[in-house]
Order: C-alpha cells, then structure tokens, then sequence
C-alpha cells in the first residue's frame, strides 16, 4: 500500500518535474511541451473540488456543533447552489433567464461585495498600523513616514505637489531596491524548492504519513 | 413593474454594499449575511468559472476534436488526465482522500521543473540585470551623472546622480540582510543590518501608502456608486 500511497505519487513528481525543466530547456521538445500546457489545465479545472469538499465539511461541522449559526451555512449553500446553477447554464447560453441571472449576480452581489470587502482593508490596515508605529522604534516610523507621503502624493494638488515628487521618488527608489532584493531573493527561493522536490527531498505537499 | 425589475438590482448592490460597512461598527447578524452569500457566490462563481474556461475547452472540446481526428493516443491522454483530475474529489471521503495525491503530485512536480527557467529568467536574471544597467542601457553608478552634478549643481542632478548608486546598494543591503539573517558576527553584516532596514522599511511604507490608496479609491468607488448612481435610477425610475 505504502508504494500506491507514497512512492508512485513522488516518482510521478520527479518524472513530471523532470519532463517539464527538460520541456523548458530543450528546443525540440516543443510540440510536446504545448500538449502538455493543455493538458495540465484539466487537474487545475477539478482542483475546485477540494475548496467545495472544505467548504460543505466545514459548514456541516459547523451546523452540527453551533446550531444558532446554521442560517448562515445555508445561506451559503444557496448562494453556492444558485451562482454555480445560473452560471453553469447562463453562460452556456447567448440569453435567457439563466444568463441575465448571472449577469446580475455577477455584476449586482459579487462585483460589488468584493469591492466593498477589499475597500473595508483600508480602515483596517490604517487602525493595525497606528498600533504597530505606537509601539515600535524609530526605523518603524520611517515606514509611516514613507507611507504618508505616497498617501499624500496620490492626491496632491497646489503647494502640495512636493508630495507628488517625493512619492514618485520613494516608489521609484527605495521600494525599487527593496522590492527588487526580496524578488531575488524569493526567485533564488522558488527555484530551491523546486530543486528540492524533484529530487523529491521536499515532500510535505504529499500530506503526512 | 418594470421599475421594480430596474431598482430591484441595483439596490441588492446598495443594500449588500452597506451591510458589510457595518462591521465597521461591531459584528453583527447583517454583515454575517453578506460576507456569507459572498462566500457561497465566489465559489459557485468559480465552479462555473472552471467548467466553463477549462473543463470545456481544455478537456471535453479536445478530446472530442482528437477522436474525429483519428488522433487517438493525445485523445487517451486527455481522458486520462480528466481521470487524474476527478481524483481530486476523494477528499470528500477521508478513507479514500490519499487518492487526491496523484493530482497534487503531477501538478507540484511539473511546476517545480517548468517554472526553473522562467522563474531566473524574470526574478533573478532580469532583476539583476536592471540593478546593473537602466532600461536604455547607461549603467545605474554612471560616474557621468556626478560629473553633471559637480558642472552644474543643481537639485535635479544631485538627485538623478544618486538615484542608481542608491538602488544598486539598496539591492545589495535587502540581499545580505535577508541571506545572512540568522545570528552572523561578520563586520559587513552586522554593519548592513540597520542601513538595510532603513530601505526596507522606506520600500514598505511606499507599497503601504500605494496599497491604502487603492483600497480607498475602492472605498471612493462604493461611495460613488450608493450617491451618485444608485440615487439617479431611484430618481429617474420613481420620477418618470
């Protein structure tokens, strides 16, 4: 068993891994390479099936151990239900019920509850990082500081524009030269990890066990 | 009824959008309800997302195409990654969730071996390559800019001689402290640590401010849609 569960899943990882580098490094094997780009979409395409099967466990668990919150796992499940019915059908179809039922959930509950929820980050992240600044040392103050002034810059108008400068300054600059070494380093990172799962040395993506 | 048909969406929008502004007051049963059809919504989006951007025109079309083709093996291939695919839903049943590996294991291991070259391409090489050189091809520590700077010394010079040393030595601080960030005695490191704060920090609070002001343009936006465009359909569907 412990050859199905744990040894033919890693020797598909280093066959795959070493398939897709040699794809990558190889001229000749482009034909394959593009089959293989189609082809690796279609496990993406069922890979919705574990966020459904996390989603239903944990309402079902959740409705079992609190019952006063159970309206709001069923809430879920409708809208679940009714957005993946109106858009498996509506958006097969150039009219009809089904497609203006999506194109108004879409555009009428989900665009704007995404937005709304995203917009509610910025009192949020201003609140965490008043508390953040209050207690830490000077080097964090800088943060703020920077911060400001590209908050600032975005809407300067008149006497304000040095703002402007600046900001177009500090994102031009420093955060250039931060943002690029944590790329590097990042990349530098990825490519390690990558190495060491198709040597299969990292394996914790197969689960425990 | 046709005025009701008009309203009725755009106030589900306005209606929704106001609920999950009132967590900004305390929790309550009103913003549960929201942030739950939202998340029942997102993902209904995505399952129709995905049958209808990958299963179709990835899986089923193909296939289809291959068979009529007399392209039979890329066609048995197909089915069979479709197969590997539908593994993904034994983890609805914990005896049989080790099925799930295959897929995770095709996908992990294909990645991590045809992302190697992108990844240095874009992260690394480019990187370095635009921490050494500006886009036209001058090198970032071009001792020509000071030379400007000294003939003329103005403010503009000063700044445009500084800008590329700056990020060239910004780079080399991030990389040494994040390298060598467990305990290191080393002159170098030790004496690189607080400059290299001090650009991380200033690089952070610039992503900060960006990130505030985007949120807030969304923020602006919701504001806009409830007074401005909601309050004309009300009025123009209720006046006419």
């Amino acid at each position: 068993m412990n050859f199905w569960k744990r040894r033919l899943p890693l020797a598909l990882t280093v066959i795959y891994g070493l398939a897709g580098f040699a794809m990558q490094i190889i001229p000749a094997l482009n034909g394959y390479r593009d089959i293989q780009n189609s082809w690796m979409p279609i496990l993406f395409g069922f890979s919705i099936a574990i966020g459904v099967a996390s989603l239903t466990k944990y309402h079902f668990t959740k409705m079992r151990r609190q019952p006063e919150e159970r309206v709001y796992s069923i809430i879920t499940f409708i809208s679940l239900v009714v957005m993946a019915v109106a858009g498996l059908i509506g958006m097969s179809q150039d009219g009809g019920v089904f497609t203006k039922l999506f194109d108004n959930l879409f555009s009428y509950v989900y665009v704007p509850l995404q937005a709304t929820i995203f917009s509610l980050l910025a009192f949020y992240i201003t609140s965490a990082a008043y508390r953040a600044f209050k207690v830490s040392e000077w080097i964090s103050t800088l943060l703020l500081v920077s911060g400001f002034i590209v908050m600032l810059g975005r809407v300067a108008f008149g006497p304000l524009m040095v703002f402007g400068k600046l900001s177009e300054w500090i994102m031009a600059v420093p955060t250039v030269a931060a943002m690029r070494g944590l790329l590097i380093g990042i990349g530098l990172g990825i490519m390690a990890t990558a190495i060491k799962i198709i040597l299969g040395i990292e394996r914790s993506y197969l689960g425990g066990e | 009824m046709e005025a009701i048909s008009t309203l009725f969406w755009p106030t589900v929008a306005v209606l929704l959008t106001l609920a999950i502004y009132t967590f900004l007051w305390e929790d309550n049963p009103i913003y549960k309800v929201a942030e739950h059809i939202f998340t029942g919504v997102s993902v209904g989006y995505m399952i129709a997302q995905s049958w209808h951007n990958i299963i179709m025109p990835k899986l089923i079309v193909p296939t289809t195409n291959y068979f009529s083709n007399g392209r039979y093996l890329l066609a048995i291939y197909f089915i069979i990654g479709g197969l590997i695919g539908l593994l993904y839903l034994s983890r609805f049943s914990e005896k049989t969730s080790w099925l799930s590996r295959y897929p995770i294991a095709i996908t992990v291991g294909f990645y991590a071996g045809f992302k190697i070259v992108p990844i240095w391409m874009t992260n690394v090489s480019k990187q370095l390559n635009a921490t050494i050189q500006y886009p036209n091809g001058d090198s970032m520590l071009n001792l020509k800019m000071f030379g400007k700077f000294f003939d003329n010394p103005t403010w503009g010079n000063f700044i445009s001689a500084i800008n590329g040393p700056i990020i060239v030595i910004g780079v080399l601080l991030v990389l040494i402290y994040f390298f060598f960030s467990f305990s290191n005695d080393n002159i170098v490191v030790r004496a690189s640590r607080k400059p290299a704060l001090v650009v991380l920090m200033l690089g952070f609070g610039g992503s900060f401010g960006y990130t505030f002001m985007a949120r807030i343009s969304l923020f602006i936006g919701r504001m806009n849609y409830i007074f401005s465009d909601w309050i004309e359909i009300l009025t123009t569907t209720l006046g006419g």
